[in-house]
């Protein structure tokens, strides 16, 4: 079975969820991508992005417990699973293949 | 009712996931402004529409073409009791009101999801005609007409809402 590619926005998640670990909701997952690689993502979208990868197998979730601060809904937690984890090695890997020796991107990567 | 409460409830009644709702809570509690949850609440609604949608394709498309079974004829017989501004504004409103209404009593456990993509559709369709009769319409006489053409397909969404409350109560 040929494995799944992923975007550029799932590969921002997936980055999010390994350095966030057993910590890794909804929001935490925002602010992450939005303090780190300087991008807003709606909340909306980050969870209709995990649910597509949680289809492909590529994390898994469960709900915690539901708080009175949270008007009564519970968290869901995501983790990135093996097959995860090998998507976002073989995206980073193409990354590093794709700009090896570009002299254009010098100083822009810092 | 208080914006925030309105938005909310607009969370539940679109079947947003508790999940991303308690996310939405805890942000707009830590400081978030009025204007990002309303945008935030938007993109949830109509992520939750659209995957409602994308998971039952035969009924979004047996709801397109109820709602337009019932909307065309009415529009159209509507216009044999005058051709003014205003019946047209309101065969056109009690049309969409109706097709609105026969696709939630038909589809009654997506009412507010199949009434969204008949809206659109219809949106769609009636920009599509718009665009190809162009020429014929750049007048001013023909643009309260073009004007309700587009906006009255969004009357089809108030059964839906409508709905959509009663079936989801209140939670707060």
């Amino acid at each position: 079975m040929p494995r799944r590619q992923i975007n550029d926005v799932e590969l921002l998640i997936l980055l999010a969820l390994l350095r966030l670990g057993p910590d890794a909701y909804g929001v935490p997952i925002a602010r992450e991508i939005e303090s780190r690689a300087q991008r807003e993502i709606a909340l909306g979208t980050v969870y209709a992005v995990l649910d597509r990868l949680e289809a492909a197998g590529l994390v898994t979730s469960e709900l915690g417990e539901a708080t009175p601060e949270r008007g009564g809904r519970a968290r869901r937690y995501f983790y990135v699973t093996d097959v995860g984890l090998r998507a976002v090695r073989d995206a980073m890997s193409s990354m590093r293949a794709m700009t090896a020796g570009l002299e254009i991107l010098q100083g822009a990567a810092s | 009712m208080s914006l925030d409460k309105f938005l909310f409830r607009m969370l539940d009644v679109c079947r947003v996931p508790g999940p991303l709702a308690g996310d939405l809570l805890e942000e707009r509690k830590s400081g978030r402004s009025g204007l990002w949850l309303t945008r935030q609440v938007a993109i949830a609604v109509a992520a939750a529409l659209a995957r409602e949608v994308a998971g039952h394709k035969l009924q979004s498309i047996l709801a397109m073409s109820v709602g337009l079974a019932v909307s065309v004829p009415i529009a159209t017989s509507t216009r044999l009791l005058g051709n003014s501004v205003l019946w047209f504004g309101l065969g056109h409103l009690l049309a969409y009101c109706l097709a609105g209404y026969i696709i939630c009593r038909s589809f009654s456990a997506r009412a507010l999801a199949m009434s969204a993509v008949f809206v659109v559709y219809a949106g769609l369709a009636k920009t599509c005609l718009l665009a190809f009769n162009a020429e014929r319409l750049i007048n001013g006489a023909a643009l309260p007409y073009i004007f309700l053409t587009l906006l009255t397909p969004l009357a089809a969404l108030l059964p839906g809402l409508w709905f959509s409350s009663a079936r989801y109560p209140d939670r707060q």
